[in-house]
Formats: structure tokens, sequence, C-alpha cells
């Protein structure tokens, strides 16, 4: 398994994500595969969307849920080594951590491993019709009820 | 390698103005998602006049003036000097930019377009009739006209809409899903209908709702082996998929805009009933089709798609043999809403 360093961060500009009663719903809008991570899964990408390496992620979530740090260092690597493998991630080294990591309130009472579902039937379709090149070139103006992260 | 911006938008605006020299027009006056909207087809030879028919259900000859967009359609054969403008080198089209990202050029076989957000304007020259994909006759610039609505606070989202007493009901997921064959299944049955593939929604009055911006579906063979009174509206058959007319099938059927009050998750299980489903089950079904390819920013539609999907209750519609009982399931779900 890869040792993780640097700050991870979602990859914004290929995955789209939202959290919903505190599961993680990512699209990948490249691929069109599109993923799910409850529990203490949604934690975990709660903590990356604030920018975080991935030793606070650990120390957080071992404080939050009274487990023993091994355990969860253990899951989070292949957790963690998954999400960049799917380009959900990016880890960058030189960047400045979120320097206080703060725990989503809807978080489970009980830790689990988290999972990663995954979901490939809408990547199949897209492949037999793939975007026009050139939409990432459109210039948007922000509103006020865009997302800013 | 891509034609220049400039080279493309001059040779449009020069045809473009060819033709409304040479051509009788004729205007629409429509209500899209609300907002007053010109269409003018520069046509003397009957050739696009099919243009009007996905919209023929917003007309509305009372729309204020000015209108917030014209859309101008003409057609014409390029000289063969300019084919390698007109020509898209990706036969899924293609998207080119002018620098600043205000106009916008979008090239499909056969139909070659210009969006220019800022002066409310969109010109499509036609090419080549032929050459049109099912989508394009069926739903005529809805690449360009989602990102003039989403300029306008409307986003388009991919689902099949129908409604009963004045409560909408979006069903939501991939092709193939049954979406499309729900749908049908409602109109049938005599719900009104707003869309088959892609609508408008947009919060009024702090309450989401549908607009209907197509009055046509595109429906493969088995489809229209399950509904064959759907004929009668039939319209089109265009890369193995026929384009049906609600409004010529079902004009009182038509409606323009609805409140949404259901999200439908139609799962082909070989019996009937419904079930609820968490907001969770909705989302995952409302958003992949609604934001891969699509030319919105992502988190935008995102966010929107989490809001229907958390403010209005989500079901499993079981879908067996028997559509009729699907049409009866929807209407006494919205009547219990």
């Amino acid at each position: 398994m890869m040792e993780l360093e640097g700050v991870l961060r979602p990859n914004r500009e290929e995955v789209a994500a939202e959290v919903l009663d505190g599961e993680a719903i990512l699209i990948n809008l490249t691929s069109g595969v599109y993923y799910s991570m409850d529990g203490v899964g949604g934690v975990v990408w709660s903590l990356i969307d604030q920018g975080a390496e991935i030793g606070a992620i650990v120390d957080r979530i071992s404080d939050a849920f009274g487990v023993a740090r091994d355990r969860v260092e253990t899951d989070l690597q292949s957790l963690v080594s998954e999400l960049v493998r799917e380009n959900l991630v990016t880890s960058v080294e030189s960047a400045d951590p979120s320097s206080d990591l703060i725990m989503p309130e809807d978080r489970p009472a009980e830790y689990e491993t988290p999972k990663l579902l995954t979901y490939r039937d809408m990547g199949e379709l897209l492949a037999l019709d793939p975007p026009a090149p050139g939409l990432t070139d459109i210039r948007w103006t922000e509103r006020k009820d865009d997302d800013k992260s | 390698m891509l034609p220049r911006f400039s080279a493309i938008s001059g040779l449009l605006t020069s045809v473009r103005e060819r033709a409304i020299r040479s051509s009788t027009r004729v205007s629409r006056r429509l209500s899209l998602a609300g907002r007053p909207v010109e269409l003018d087809l520069l046509d003397d030879e009957g050739r696009i006049s099919w243009v009007t028919e996905p919209f023929v259900h917003l007309e509305n000859e009372s729309a204020p003036d000015p209108p917030e967009l014209t859309i101008r359609v003409w057609a014409a054969e390029p000289a063969s000097s300019d084919l390698d403008v007109v020509e898209p080198e990706n036969e899924f089209g293609e998207l080119i930019p002018s620098d600043d990202g205000r106009v916008l050029v979008y090239r499909l076989p056969g139909i070659i377009s210009i969006l220019d957000r800022d002066r409310g304007t969109l010109d499509a020259w036609i090419v080549d009739v032929s050459r049109l994909t099912s989508g394009e006759r069926a739903r005529p610039g809805q690449f360009l006209l989602t990102v003039w609505l989403s300029d306008h606070g409307v986003e388009v989202v991919h689902g099949g809409v129908v409604s009963h007493e004045g409560k909408g009901a979006v069903f939501a997921g991939m092709s193939g899903a049954g979406k499309s064959s729900s749908t049908m299944a409602c109109v049938e049955a005599g719900l009104g209908f707003l869309g088959d593939d892609f609508v408008g929604i947009e919060r009024c009055d702090g309450r989401l709702v549908i607009h209907s911006l197509f009055a046509t579906c595109s429906l493969v063979p088995e489809n229209l082996r399950r509904f064959p009174e759907l004929e009668k509206g039939s319209w089109v058959v265009k890369d193995d998929k026929t384009i049906v007319s609600i409004a010529r099938r079902a004009p009182d059927q038509m409606v323009r805009v609805v409140p949404v009050h259901a999200v439908l998750l139609p799962r082909i299980t070989g019996s009937h009933g419904v079930e609820r489903a968490t907001p969770r089950d909705a989302l995952l079904r409302l958003a992949p089709s609604s934001i891969v390819r699509r030319p919105v920013p992502a988190g935008r539609l995102l966010r929107v798609l989490r809001e229907l999907a958390t403010e209005v209750p989500a079901w499993w519609i079981d879908c067996g043999s028997d559509s009729s009982k699907i049409g009866a399931d929807v209407r006494s779900l919205l009547e219990s809403q």
C-alpha cells in the first residue's frame, strides 16, 4: 500500500461532490463513474474537503471515536489509496493544511471501517456518448448561491 | 486543430445576414421557462418549419417585449471553402468559446450555432438537416439553451416530468432505467406532461418548480410497441428512434410549469407498487446523468439536485408488465401529497 504524504484535497477539476445526511456522493465528471461513502467515510470526506494531511485525519477520527490509532491508520491508508487511484483526491506536498479540522455534526456513533462504493453504470453510457470537447472553457459568472469551496 | 473563434463567428454573421436579406421571416413568441423568447425562422422553402414543433406548447403571443432571447434559424448549404469551418472534427460536438467566454459556438454534424450571452441572441445555421441527430431534432438548440437558461437561474436536469392536479413528479434515472416508459405510461393514463428527457428547474417564491422545455420525446421501438397510441403523435423517425410530439398526441395534457411534489425512481421488478425511497437514493439517480456531459458547472447543478432530493419525498415505483398501473400509482401518490 502506498504511503501518502502531503495535504489531501478533493480533485475539484474533475469531481463534483455533495454530502447528504453524512453520506458523501461523488461524481467523476470525466469518467461518469460515481461513488458514495457513508458513516465514517462521510466524515473522512468532510475532513479531506477542508484540506488535511492524512496523519491529522487519523488523529481526529481516532480521538472522536475512541478507536486505536493503528487500526484507523490502516483503514484510512487503504481508503485514501483508493480515492487517489480513482482520481477523486489529490495529494499536494507543498500545500498548507487546514489549521483546525472541524468534525461534521452528523457523524455515526460507532466506528466502522469506511468503504468507497463505486457505480460504473453511467461510465459505460458515457463511453458511447462522450462529452463535447471545450466544455471546460466556458466561463461562468459566479452566482451568490454557487459553491465557493 | 479547431478553427479560430473569429473565423467561425465572422462566417456565421455573414451567412446570417444573407439569409435575413433573402428569406421570409416567420416569427413565434414563446415563454421559455417563463422568459419571453422570439423564435425567427428564415425559411423560404419550408425546410426548417419543423423547428417550431418542440416549442409549440410554449407559444405565447402575449409574451412581453423585448424578448430576453432571440433565436434565429436558417438553412443553407455551405460553400466548399467553408466546410472546414462548419464541419465538426468530433462527431459528438465541439464547443468553441470566445476569449472572454461570453460568446459560444457549438458545432454538431449538420448544424452550427452561436450564443451571445450578453446580447441574448442564439443563431443556428442548419447546414444539412439529414445529418442532425435525433436529439437535435427532438430538442433543437438544447446545449446552448442550457447555458442561457443557467445564466438566467434555470438549470436543465435529466428526467421525465408528469403532473396531476397542479403537482409535479420527476422520474429520475439513467437511460434504460424505465424513466421514459414510466413517463409515457402516465401520459397515456391522462396525466399532464412536461418533458421526457430534459426539463428546467428553478426556485420560485421559495419553492422548486419544473419548467417544460420541449413537447417531444424520443422513443425506442420497444416503447412504441408498448404504447401504440403514441404513434398518433409520431413526427419523425431518426436514428432508430421515433420522435413523438405529445403536443400533437395530447395537446390538452401539455403543462408549462408545475411545483415539484415528488421524485420517482422507476425500477423494473415484474410487479407494481410504490415504496418510500431516501434522499440519498433520489440524488444517486438524479445526479449522474444530469451532471455528466452538461455545460453547466457541476457544483451548481449538484446543489440544485441535492435541494430537490431533500425537499420533496422520493418513491420507488415498481414497474411490471401492466403499464396502466404506473399511471394509477402516480396519480394516487400525487393526490396524497
